[in-house]
């Protein structure tokens, strides 16, 4: 051992301890979110489960049908009006995320079942670009790592083994430290005075915009000419060049689909159907020759094997009740769950 | 690439693994003038390009300095490199400032013209560059050092990334020997830097982004603001300046301090001084002192008639005020720093005459007096420092005078009370430190100051204490890394 000078040593120790503290600190406090405290990282979700909570406990012996997807869903599915225009039908409860693939459907399902819920359905919804590149969402992000605990990524793993050095990178670059990354978000909740005011503001807002079923409506009608046409600017830019061209099948989107109907089937949930939700006819523009068809004809294949329904209906409402040439209004979305009902009927009979 | 972002602290993991890995000296220059070049392109790699040009000439010039023997020609050496390094400054940072002067001031006259408004990208930082390379070529012109003979360590001398953009201002006689000296890992060293660094984090990410959210709305529009509301905005602009400037310092010197490099110091609580020149032997002590050394003294300093210090005074803040900025705010500024000084020196002449006057300002009511005056006529300064026109800085002024009502500034008075509260107690503790004047033969201020103050045995506890404090600086961080004010300079 060398020897040290008293002053020096002491210098050794004081830099290494601080070089120990800090990763340790960290890591701790990424662990800390990871296991405990999941809802301050994905305040959305925890929105959306503390809804589902309150309207379980309020009908407890009424059958549960969940809606899962991205903001589209989040945006058509009122279920208070499906669960109250039908009061022998189930009670319907919409968990959809804004941005979310059916991989992150399939894990709010599983977070949903590990709370001891037991939904009787659901419906899925699937965003047709996404199957034109199911690693990358189409704002050139891996599907939702945020929303990921450290328990999901051997799932993530199994179900894009193809992707596994560009999630690694991914995940690497997402995930460290990630306590500093969410401060804001971790401020709004220890203490909301230090935190950004409008973070703050967001999540009241976000909070307040989920109605009692997990709804967020957009009750302006008709949508303000500048709304929607910034809205559909914004479109543009992040789907159209993901629907441009046919991309060759990705084997990703059927694993995944097969995983979400196997564990359902394991427990005994019911797929309704799965969906393509509606879009404009200036939106339906951003499809290249044949992509549109194309698409429709993977996920009803992925369905068939599967023995579930599929609905495309991308063309079932008029361009007028769009916000941005793919979220309903709340006028939209009455008309989708009129059509949606009469198609169910249609099939039953 | 700033220091507070990732992409800094990745970049330095990287030069400073590979710096002490390294085992030969010239091996390690080369590296840290890469890794100064590779940092400074991160901006605009052509205006990289010119910096390592004109150093370049300047080395040439010091070292024709040295083999020339001739006044003359010696002389005219010095004269291409001052009137070089100050056209490039001219050009880059003011040729815009002068065209629309220009344009006024003939308006003014009469004549109708329109000078176009010319593209031009400023080389960030190049205040800094340009007073570091006319110190080295002056000093060498009076001989007070030997021109570099190695180029590379002249280039690292006014490339090494930790002062490049926005200071200190380094002198060649004080750095180029350093780099001369083969570096050893030394951990007083290291703990040293570390030190500096989260007292640097803390100061900007925690106090300078956060209170600046209080001062930028009432300088972008004060009209519609109360009195209150104004006088919030001018401390919370002073408290924002003072850390946001010496933590980007702490952080440089934090840094240079890992490579075993040591900076000049550039400030020593400035706020607390007693009168305006105390002021600038605190404030921004790199730049005061070089206009001090290179154009107070040259002008004649307070050596000659009173009106003739009053003179340099003006000269010398004027030019001290442009430096800052190519606007006619920031020469106010530093007139208006000048007229202080000024008041300060006329004031100390009519001390020594009154006896009776000089110990009723050595009173514990005097001194606190002086400090309080000297606070509002720093902070009232600043004014026209932040405000982006002359109408903005009236507005406000005239708010801070004349109580208004308005509009209040939006936010939770929680960050502010906050970090108003963390500057006074800094301040406290430096005090109390300061006073504590251990006879031992120190690396550095902060070392002196701080842990000399505490027995070796709580290192480890200091240590995990700055861990926890670097992490939780970074946890209460603004969101969104805001550029170092000074960038601009």
């Amino acid at each position: 051992m060398p020897s040290f000078h008293p002053r020096r040593q002491a210098a050794r120790r004081l830099v290494l301890t601080a070089l120990l503290v800090v990763p340790l600190l960290v890591v701790g406090l990424d662990l800390c979110l990871d296991r405990l405290l999941p809802h301050w990282e994905d305040p959305e979700r925890a929105v959306l489960l503390s809804r589902l909570r309150d309207r379980v406990a309020e009908q407890p012996h009424r059958p549960l049908r969940l809606v899962l997807g991205s903001s589209r869903a989040t945006n058509a599915f009122d279920g208070r009006w499906l669960s109250e225009s039908d009061p022998h039908g189930p009670l319907v409860v919409n968990v959809s995320l804004v941005g979310s693939s059916p991989f992150t459907s399939l894990l709010t399902l599983r977070r949903v079942v590990a709370e001891g819920y037991r939904p009787r359905s659901l419906v899925l919804e699937v965003l047709p670009s996404y199957l034109q590149n199911p690693l990358i969402t189409p704002q050139g992000q891996p599907p939702e790592l945020h929303r990921l605990r450290l328990a999901d990524w051997p799932l993530l793993y199994r179900l894009h083994p193809e992707h596994s050095l560009g999630l690694t990178w991914y995940m690497a670059e997402a995930r460290t430290a990630r306590c500093l990354r969410h401060r804001a978000e971790l401020m709004a909740r220890i203490w909301p005075r230090l935190a950004p005011p409008d973070r703050v503001r967001f999540r009241a807002h976000q909070e307040a915009s989920i109605d009692s079923h997990g709804w967020h409506s957009f009750r302006m009608d008709p949508v303000p000419t500048e709304i929607a046409k910034r809205g559909f600017e914004v479109a543009r830019t992040v789907y159209e060049p993901a629907l441009r061209e046919m991309r060759p099948p990705s084997p990703v989107f059927a694993r995944v689909m097969k995983e979400l109907f196997a564990f359902c089937h394991e427990q005994k949930i019911t797929v309704e159907a799965v969906l393509f939700m509606p879009e404009s006819s200036a939106f339906r523009g951003f499809y290249g020759p044949g992509v549109e068809s194309g698409l429709s004809e993977i996920v009803s294949s992925v369905c068939e094997q599967h023995g579930v329904r599929f609905l495309d209906a991308r063309d079932w409402c008029p361009d007028d009740v769009f916000i941005d040439g793919h979220h309903l209004t709340a006028r939209g979305s009455r008309l989708f769950l009129e059509r949606l009902r009469r198609e169910q009927d249609r099939s039953r009979n | 690439m700033l220091f507070c972002t990732p992409a800094f602290v990745y970049f330095l993991v990287v030069v400073f693994v590979l710096y002490w890995a390294l085992p030969w000296r010239n091996a390690r220059v080369l590296l840290l003038l890469a890794a100064s070049y590779w940092f400074y392109s991160r901006w605009d790699p052509w205006l990289a390009l010119l910096v390592a040009g004109s150093s370049c000439v300047d080395y040439a010039i010091g070292r024709g300095l040295d083999a020339v023997r001739s006044p003359r020609a010696r002389l005219l050496l010095l004269l291409t490199s001052v009137v070089g390094n100050l056209s490039l400054l001219a050009y880059f940072k003011y040729m815009n400032f002068f065209l629309t002067s220009l344009e006024a001031a003939l308006r003014q006259v009469g004549m109708e013209t329109s000078f176009p408004v010319l593209a031009i990208l400023a080389p960030i930082g190049i205040s800094f560059y340009t007073f570091e390379a006319l110190s080295y070529t002056i000093d060498v012109f009076l001989r007070r050092i030997p021109a570099e003979r190695n180029l590379f360590h002249f280039m690292l001398f006014i490339l090494f990334f930790p002062h490049l953009v926005a200071g200190p201002i380094v002198r060649g006689r004080d750095f180029l020997p350093q780099i001369r000296r083969r570096k050893r890992w030394n951990w007083q060293r290291m703990q040293v830097g570390l030190q500096y660094i989260v007292l640097g984090v803390i100061k900007k990410m925690v106090i300078s982004d956060h209170i600046a959210a209080y001062a930028d709305p009432v300088f972008a529009a004060p009209s519609g603001f109360s009195s209150l509301a104004c006088w919030m905005a001018v401390i919370a602009y002073s408290v924002q300046i003072y850390c946001d400037f010496s933590g980007y310092t702490d952080i440089a010197l934090g840094v240079a301090h890992l490579f075993g490099y040591r900076l000049t110091r550039n400030f020593d609580m400035p706020y607390l001084a007693s009168n305006v020149s105390e002021f600038w032997r605190r404030w921004h002590i790199s730049l005061s002192s070089w206009l001090r050394d290179y154009l107070f003294i040259p002008l004649g300093g307070s050596r000659g008639s009173r009106w003739l210090t009053y003179r340099n005074f003006l000269l010398v803040m004027l030019l001290g005020g442009l430096w800052h900025g190519a606007a006619w705010t920031f020469a106010i500024w530093g007139v208006l720093h000048a007229l202080f000084l000024i008041v300060h020196h006329a004031f100390r002449q009519i001390c020594e005459r009154w006896p009776r006057l000089n110990a009723a300002c050595e009173t514990l009511v005097g001194r606190v007096a002086s400090w309080l005056l000297t606070l509002g006529c720093v902070m009232l300064a600043w004014v026209f420092f932040r405000a982006s026109s002359f109408v903005i800085a009236g507005e406000i002024l005239s708010r801070l005078v004349f109580p208004r009502v308005g509009a209040r500034i939006d936010l939770p008075s929680t960050p502010f009370v906050l970090a108003l509260s963390l500057v006074i107690v800094g301040h406290v503790l430096g005090v109390l430190l300061a006073r504590r004047q251990l006879p031992v033969k120190e690396l550095d201020w902060l070392n002196k100051r701080l842990l000399n103050a505490i027995p070796a045995r709580f290192a480890p506890t200091l240590g995990a204490a700055l861990g926890i404090a670097l992490v939780v600086a970074l946890l209460f961080a603004a969101d969104g890394s805001k550029a170092f004010i000074y960038f601009h300079f």
